[in-house]
């Protein structure tokens, strides 16, 4: 027999003093050296010896359970070990952790309250899992308040995370990112935190700040996939496509069945014009995900680049039917239709466009020089000034598209100059 | 041996028949037993389990004493009693309640923790008036549920474990006593009086079950200081001075730490979340070990400063102090598992929270001791899960490299694994360019074609005829026209009712309307005919394909039966028009 376990004999029992904790810290060593077989052992002979009243015993069992996923056990030795010791915060905390666990908020708040009563001074664990349970039931503002009093009273960095997915699910992303920076000046080292706040910032659209925090998490874990594929999209953004390529290919060890990673690869390769290693890159971005509308609206993009109209008007349908509400697939399933000499179903799909998104540039122009090469003059002339309007009122649109417009709308008057004349005439 | 070329700082002491202890971190120790300046190595060895445990001092690898012990220890720890030239240490070792000291391997002196009497209390009472030994046993019971077991009296408490045959014994025994309660050492440690020297004399901390006090062992008697905590102590660390001063780290079974100091009554405290497996107390910090793999650093007043992830789970923990090159480091021994599920010892070293080497042992370590054994300033015991003794002794010539160097070791792993463009790719490519509108017309052809294959495989599914062999049915078609009516007869020709059918008429709209095109039956039971009608009219003439009318027989999603019923020119009488059986 292994060391630690011990024969007693009846004779032992009868020592006036045998104090019950004589084998508990062999127990707990056990334990805690996770030599759990030996321990359980150790244990069942305690319990034997000691008609079930080790207190200890029940509590390590009670963990033991747990860690073996057999909640209902260890709520039934953490129970024993409550009624064995009444006025200990202890059983009574681990039973509600217990609830916890078996998703029984609403039992667990109540002994964490009660808990609450019984603790003399204010107890981390408590609050932090009142914060937790209040959280589970969806009372946020008793989450948080549970939360912020775990922080006053002690740095918890878990605390603080959760405290922040509150105010991230509450849309209060001004308080989440001030609450993730305290933590993280609190907590330097700790890069969940710091991966969280980077992903604030970039919802918030600061982007630089949002470089920061990513840069420095990425110099204490280089290998962490969520900075790594949140800092290349941002590179990715900025043009800086053979930086975002070298993290992309960092994160893919990790995340080689991820289609977004795939596909954003495969954009980088098709914004440094590799047109090949971009198709082969997206596809392996649908293979892995085959209902990723946006892999499937950019491998049409480069097939249209390509000039593989057909590839790129079966990717680009398949995309549309995925997602029926994006304009820019309509726009290139006309350009494409267009380019297959297919005019009738283009000017559809342009009108498509334009009825999900009114003020959708691209697709005016090309409506309206599509009409201009039909003959179409009073619709194209239509066209383009819608087209001019929404250069005007929207965002800032791309050079070479003023541009064509531009030349659409001098032709379009030259024609109209010229018609004017032969009226004349 | 296949191990690292750094790790020739290390002499691997040969041992040639081999050791074999069964201990704990908490019962070893290297001392000068004897003050020869000769530090012996001091273990209890649990022995097998049948054997009482023994202490051991070793000389070297030799073994010189044995000191046998009747009851299991705790711990043990040697202090200076006393500030003679000769330098002789106590070993004191901690059994339940008491500390025995030994010196020179012979017992010296013997301290207990008093026990205190109950007075006044319901318990009291309960053993004062009742008469039998077993309803006292019941009434203790009844009591022990309601304020908790924890809370009788260990009198009371012994009771209540006892075997039957005992009790009567016991309670003639003890019903004149008094009713007391016992505590427990759970730890011990030494902490200076007043010369931070190896040979000062040194007081003992002692945690038992509800408190911390402090024993001076120059006069056996418990010093004024003494502090409270909740649960019960699992390690404990001292460092200073006791009379100038001092800090006390507490480490509880269930998660807690607390730092006592000399000048505060209650101390900082911090609470983490899984069970703690080592500590260690620093001048200006602490590291604690947990079984979740962390190692976590704090200030002593209770600040997280960092926490390292180990590869492995963790066994123990010692400090290492190299006092030539005056570094110290924590030595964590940690399990690690490979592919085959095999587990090995990894004796991990940290500077601060940086890795600085590392010694790979074939089997976990469960036990490790860092310090001065004989003559060697630096030496390291080990002890396997498999009770072997290691012992590693530390080069002079050796150095640390204590340079933080990134954790990042394999430089960014090859390129993206991307098929090249190839001839067919090219081929396909040029040939789409060229006929892209013969190939979009050729598509989209094709794809409506097979659109229009599978509507008409559909159709035809269901227009097939199904048929049942429990199910008997017939039609009667009534009527001269233009209004019909069908009547539908249904026989059930198996053992069992048949329960939830329902009957529909599937007709073409162009040429008939029906009044009530589906109904549900009622429960048919076997061998009992039923049936249903409804009313068809006719709208127009047609040809005789599309008169048909289609009869379902359904139960829930499954169509037990499907047939059609050819519709009459109107102005012909006909009675039956079809009946199926099978």
């Amino acid at each position: 027999m292994a060391n630690g376990l011990t024969y007693n004999t009846a004779e032992s029992t009868m020592l006036i003093f045998n104090v019950q904790e004589k084998s508990d810290w062999i127990i707990y060593n056990r334990y805690v050296q996770r030599d759990l077989e030996l321990c359980k052992l150790l244990i069942e002979q305690e319990l034997q010896n000691t008609k079930d009243n080790n207190e200890f015993a029940f509590y390590i069992l009670g963990l033991i359970y747990r860690e073996e996923g057999k909640i209902k056990n260890s709520y039934w030795c953490f129970d024993r070990y409550y009624a064995l010791n009444p006025f200990c915060v202890e059983g009574v905390k681990q039973i509600a952790r217990s609830c916890l666990l078996l998703g029984r908020n609403d039992e667990a708040k109540k002994m964490y309250l009660e808990a609450e009563k019984m603790c003399r001074e204010p107890d981390t664990k408590v609050y932090y899992n009142l914060g937790l349970c209040y959280l589970n039931l969806g009372e946020w503002d008793k989450s948080k308040e549970y939360f912020n009093r775990t922080i006053q009273l002690s740095r918890n960095q878990d605390a603080y995370e959760k405290l922040a997915s509150i105010f991230v699910m509450e849309n209060n992303l001004k308080n989440a990112i001030s609450v993730l920076i305290s933590a993280s000046k609190l907590f330097p080292f700790n890069t969940n935190l710091s991966v969280d706040l980077g992903l604030l910032f970039m919802k918030q659209r600061e982007y630089d700040q949002a470089f920061n925090v990513l840069g420095n998490t990425l110099c204490q874990d280089p290998e962490n996939p969520k900075a790594l594929l949140t800092l290349a999209a941002e590179m990715q953004r900025n043009c800086g496509y053979d930086e975002a390529l070298s993290k992309y290919t960092r994160a893919v060890t990790d995340l080689s069945e991820c289609s977004e990673a795939w596909n954003n690869i495969g954009m980088c390769f098709f914004g440094k014009q590799k047109y090949v290693a971009a198709i082969s890159c997206l596809k392996r971005a649908v293979y892995l995900h085959q209902f990723n509308w946006i892999a499937l609206y950019n491998l049409g993009l480069v097939h249209l680049y390509t000039k593989q109209y057909v590839s790129a008007f079966l990717f680009l349908s398949t995309s549309a039917k995925l997602n029926t509400n994006h304009a820019s697939t309509f726009m290139l399933i006309g350009l494409a239709l267009n380019n297959m000499n297919d005019t009738r179903n283009a000017e559809k799909a342009y009108r498509k466009s334009i009825e999900i998104k009114s003020d959708n540039p691209e697709a005016l122009i090309n409506l309206a020089i599509l009409c201009v090469n039909q003959g179409r003059k009073v619709d194209a002339k239509k066209y383009v000034n819608a087209f001019q309007e929404t250069c005007l009122s929207c965002s800032p649109i791309d050079k070479e598209i003023i541009e064509l417009g531009k030349q659409v709308s001098d032709a379009l008057e030259g024609h109209c100059l010229i018609d004017n004349e032969t009226a004349l005439e | 041996m296949p191990y690292v070329v750094r790790n020739s700082m290390w002499i691997d002491v040969d041992i040639n028949s081999p050791i074999n202890l069964q201990t704990y971190n908490c019962c070893m120790t290297l001392t000068d037993v004897h003050g020869d300046n000769d530090n012996k190595f001091v273990v209890v060895d649990f022995g097998s389990g049948s054997s009482s445990p023994q202490i051991k001092i070793f000389k070297g690898l030799k073994q010189t004493h044995i000191i046998h012990l009747n009851e299991k220890p705790s711990a043990i720890v040697t202090v200076y009693t006393d500030n003679s030239d000769q330098h002789i240490p106590c070993i004191a070792v901690v059994i339940k309640n008491e500390i025995y000291f030994y010196r020179n391997c012979k017992p010296y002196h013997k301290y207990s923790i008093h026990s205190t009497t109950l007075k006044d209390t319901e318990e009291c009472k309960l053993w004062q008036e009742t008469e039998g030994a077993f309803d006292l046993l019941k009434h203790l019971q009844v009591l022990s549920s309601t304020i908790g077991f924890v809370n009788l009296s260990t009198t009371s408490q012994q009771m209540l474990c006892l075997n039957e045959c005992y009790i009567e014994e016991y309670f003639l025994k003890h019903k004149k006593n008094k009713l007391m309660k016992q505590h427990t050492i759970t730890c011990v440690t030494e902490l200076k009086r007043n010369l931070a020297d190896v040979h000062g004399v040194s007081c003992l901390v002692i945690a038992t079950t509800d408190k911390i006090s402090i024993l001076d062992t120059e006069s056996f008697k418990i010093l004024p200081d003494k502090y409270e905590l909740q649960g019960e102590t699992a390690y404990m660390c001292a460092i200073g001075l006791y009379n100038v001063d001092y800090k006390i780290l507490v480490a509880t079974r269930t998660g807690r730490l607390y730092i006592f100091s000399k000048s505060s009554t209650s101390g900082y405290k911090v609470e983490v979340t899984h069970a703690i497996v080592a500590v260690i107390l620093r001048i200006d910090k602490f590291i604690c070990c947990t079984i979740d793999g962390l190692l976590q650093c704090y200030t002593l007043k209770c600040v997280s400063l960092w926490n390292v992830k180990l590869p492995g789970d963790p066994t123990c923990m010692t400090n290492m102090y190299v006092k030539s090159m005056s570094l110290e480091f924590t030595i964590v021994s940690c399990i690690t598992s490979n592919v085959d599920g095999l587990t090995k010892g990894l004796i991990l070293m940290f500077s601060g929270s940086t890795i600085v080497h590392k010694i790979l042992m074939p089997d976990p370590v469960t036990c490790i001791m860092f310090g001065k054994f004989g003559q060697e300033e630096n030496a390291l015991i080990m002890i396997s899960s498999k009770s072997k003794v290691d012992i590693k002794l530390l080069k002079r010539t050796a150095t640390f490299d204590l340079c933080a160097r990134p954790t990042l070791t394999a430089p960014t792993p090859g390129n993206l694994s991307i098929p090249k463009r190839s001839n067919v790719f090219i081929e396909q490519t040029l040939r789409e360019r060229e006929h892209c509108n013969e190939m979009h017309v050729r598509t989209q052809q094709t794809w409506q074609t097979l659109q229009i294959i599978v509507l008409n495989e559909r159709i035809n599914s269901i227009k097939q005829k199904i048929t049942n062999q429990f199910l008997h049915t017939s039609a009667q078609l009534l009527g001269l026209g233009p209004r019909f009516k069908i009547r539908f007869f249904l026989k059930n020709l198996s053992k069992e009712p048949l329960i939830g059918i329902n009957v529909a008429f599937l007709y073409n709209a162009q040429y008939h309307t029906i009044e009530s095109p589906s109904c549900s039956m009622p429960i048919i039971v076997p061998d009992k005919e039923i049936y249903c009608e409804t009313f068809v009219t006719f709208c127009t003439y047609g040809g005789s394909d599309e008169r048909a009318i289609d009869i379902v027989v359904s139960q829930r999603a499954n169509i037990l039966y499907r047939a059609k019923v050819n519709m009459p020119v109107y102005n012909i009488q006909t009675n039956i028009e079809e009946s199926n059986k099978t």
